[in-house]
């Protein structure tokens, strides 16, 4: 019977010595004095380690870019991403963001981060100078509302993407200033933009780019992978909206309201008088701020010309004039699915 | 008495977490691999400590491995099991573990980024009833048992406030059922040689992890099967030689199959067992990958290794029919 308690002893022991839960992080030091405060804008409750952990999936600096015609992995309907800055535009397909989910990037003097959550299907390009300082942007593996949570290289802190803020650490609160692009298939972009550049495949990670690495992810409708805040069942949870922002007050307009041949909609919803081009033959779908009394007319068929003004100038898809001498003020919007949008942006209108 | 020491002594090393063990991107707590493979005889206590070390560096996409070196994960399990023979027939079996998971990235700037998590793990329980006893002439054994895991593990772990994912938990959440059975044939080509054959299946049940109002998430089901052979070479030490196929379904949010889960494995498992006296052995297992099928694209086991200590006595000749 020695025996027998002898050894309930032990285990009792050792259980004793290993009873408590315990995590223990490593953070690089940051100027703000080590690790990242407890202190979020957001539910700290609704923060989800997604899994791969800090930079477990790594952001892409300085990417290589190829000719368009060089392209052999992205097919006519895959979605793409473009900036352009002065004449030259760089194109991001979807099918590299969703393993890397942020590029730090720039053209000239304009660095920016191209961020996209492939979870909410969100892409936005945010300014990487903040404050005065040239940042770059990491995955942290954080996610909210489903959504990527960056952080800046610089202080560490850590950032909703589709609030446009910092939302822990030392910048807590401080909105993102925005790059403007857009987003729309392949073919178009290709079709619009044959001298672009394109983000090569040589990005020094091995990866199956050909390969969308979510299954059926962005085609069910039901299908999250965390809890969000918010659902609206005004859309079908997947569907892709441009939401666009005049002041505190929101919009989403769905790609599909739009004529398969291109659509002009100018509308003012609050203060602000917006012109919301569409095209759901071309998948595409953007939002300017124009002055009142402002006309448009629809160009078909002519890309990258999507609509001209009452003087006859022609404008392109990032709304620039044909000669240049125009560019037209990109409104303050982004492109994600239904369910995401909602899940933010809880009192958003919806056209259509 | 020196006995007594080496066990106390081994017991320590495995508490200062010296000994290394196991995890998965398609995890939880890797608890049904470890389960005591054959059944127990009537009046037979057998106690068991075992500490496994999984190592996860390999990407794989599919069945193609990927390089990809910046991420790591290691799973160590801690393990004590209790096995009991109540009767000629029926033996239980019960499991509780110790769980540290380890997930390291190398960061672009060369940090190494590491989150370390440790606590109790999930308990398993399982009833065997031998269908078919082993005796002198006839060396076959069939059982069959019934079980289920119970989620004494947290599967709610924060850290800086932030919840963890599911599979760096000490726990599943979520109560799970077991099904096992187990067969073994002696003298296969020669009297030192044992043919046997285990599987199990685990049919998980969904946890309220993301908060009681929240949709639930549930791991994957698991199926284990392992075959092999043991050779005892009338020395002090056996051999086995296993080959195991383990297979997961996809884990599921709000009944929506979860992305990068799940998948096909197949192992060899070498191992030998030390017979320290008649009622004491300690035996170590390898587990290395021959295949690997993942669904989507995930960080999968590398190689893992265990030590098991066990004990066992009879209590009905210890103290005349217990």
């Amino acid at each position: 019977m020695k025996t027998i308690y002898r050894y309930l002893l032990i285990a009792i022991f050792v259980a004793t010595i290993t009873s408590c839960d315990e995590v223990s992080t490593t953070e690089p030091k940051k100027d703000d004095g080590g690790k990242q405060s407890n202190d979020w804008l957001i539910p700290s409750n609704k923060v989800f380690d997604g899994g791969p952990g800090k930079d477990g999936i790594p952001a892409l600096q300085d990417p290589n870019f190829i000719d368009v015609d060089a392209i052999d992995y992205v097919a006519d309907n895959d979605l793409v991403i473009a900036v352009k800055v002065g004449n030259e535009i760089r194109v991001y397909p979807h099918s590299i963001l969703d393993w890397h989910e942020i590029i730090n990037d720039g053209i000239g003097s304009t660095k920016y981060a191209l961020t996209y959550c492939p979870l909410t299907g969100s892409g936005i390009g945010w300014n990487r100078v903040i404050d005065g300082n040239e940042t770059t942007f990491g995955v942290s593996g954080l996610l909210y509302n489903t959504n990527l949570i960056p952080y800046d290289r610089a202080t560490g802190s850590n950032w909703s993407q589709m609030q446009l803020q910092s939302v822990n650490g030392k910048l807590i609160s401080k909105f993102i200033s925005l790059v403007p692009l857009i987003e729309s298939k392949w073919s178009t972009i290709k079709t619009s933009f044959p001298n672009a550049k394109v983000v090569s495949t040589n990005t020094g990670y091995s990866r199956n780019y050909g390969r969308y690495p979510y299954g059926d992810y962005r085609t069910n409708h039901t299908s999250l992978i965390f809890p969000v805040e918010h659902s609206d069942d005004r859309l079908k949870g997947k569907e892709r909206v441009l939401g666009v922002f005049d002041g505190e007050n929101t919009k989403a307009y769905r790609v599909e309201s739009f004529e398969t041949n291109g659509q002009v909609l100018i509308e003012k919803f609050a203060s602000t008088n917006f012109l919301i081009y569409g095209n759901s033959g071309k998948n595409f779908i953007t939002a300017f701020t124009i002055p009142n009394n402002s006309t448009f007319e629809i160009i078909t068929s002519d890309l990258p010309w999507i609509f001209k003004d009452s003087n006859g100038n022609k404008y392109d898809l990032f709304g620039t004039s044909e000669d240049k001498s125009i560019q037209l003020t990109p409104a303050k919007s982004f492109i994600a699915y239904w369910f995401s949008w909602a899940a933010f942006y809880q009192n958003t209108k919806l056209y259509k | 008495m020196k006995l007594t020491k080496y066990f106390f002594l081994i017991i320590l090393l495995f508490s200062t977490k010296v000994v290394v063990a196991q995890a998965c991107c398609t995890a939880g707590t890797p608890l049904l691999s470890s389960l005591e493979m054959s059944t127990t005889q009537k009046g037979v206590l057998s106690l068991g400590l075992s500490s496994k070390y999984n190592s996860l560096t390999d990407v794989y996409s599919g069945s193609v491995f990927l390089e990809d070196q910046e991420r790591e994960r290691i799973s160590n399990s801690y393990l004590f099991q209790i096995n009991y023979g109540l009767t000629n027939r029926i033996s239980f079996s019960v499991l509780f573990s110790y769980m540290r998971q380890t997930r390291k990235i190398q960061t672009i700037a060369n940090f190494e980024n590491v989150l370390n998590v440790s606590g109790i793990g999930d308990a398993l329980f399982l009833v065997k009833y031998n269908l078919i006893n082993a005796d002198l002439f006839n060396r076959t054994e069939l059982a069959l048992g019934i079980g289920g895991k119970l989620p004494l593990g947290t599967s709610s772990v924060r850290a800086n406030s932030v919840l963890l994912p599911a599979d760096m938990q000490p726990g599943t959440g979520s109560f799970d059922g077991l099904l096992w059975m187990y067969f073994s044939k002696g003298d296969i080509f020669s009297p030192n040689i044992t043919f046997v054959f285990n599987s199990s299946y685990r049919l998980n049940g969904t946890n309220k992890r993301f908060g009681a109002n929240q949709a639930g998430y549930k791991f994957g089901n698991e199926f284990v099967l392992t075959s092999g052979i043991a050779y005892a070479t009338d020395t002090f030490f056996d051999i086995t030689m296993l080959a195991r196929y383990r297979n997961t379904s996809q884990d599921e949010f709000s009944a929506d199959e979860i992305p990068n889960t799940g998948g096909n494995w197949i192992y060899f498992l070498p191992g030998i067992n030390f017979l320290i006296t008649d009622n004491f052995t300690t035996s170590i297992t390898g587990e290395l990958p021959l295949y690997q099928n993942v669904i989507g694209t995930q960080l999968t086991t590398t190689f893992s290794a265990s030590l098991s200590l066990n004990y066992s006595l009879s209590l009905i000749n210890k103290f005349g029919g217990l």
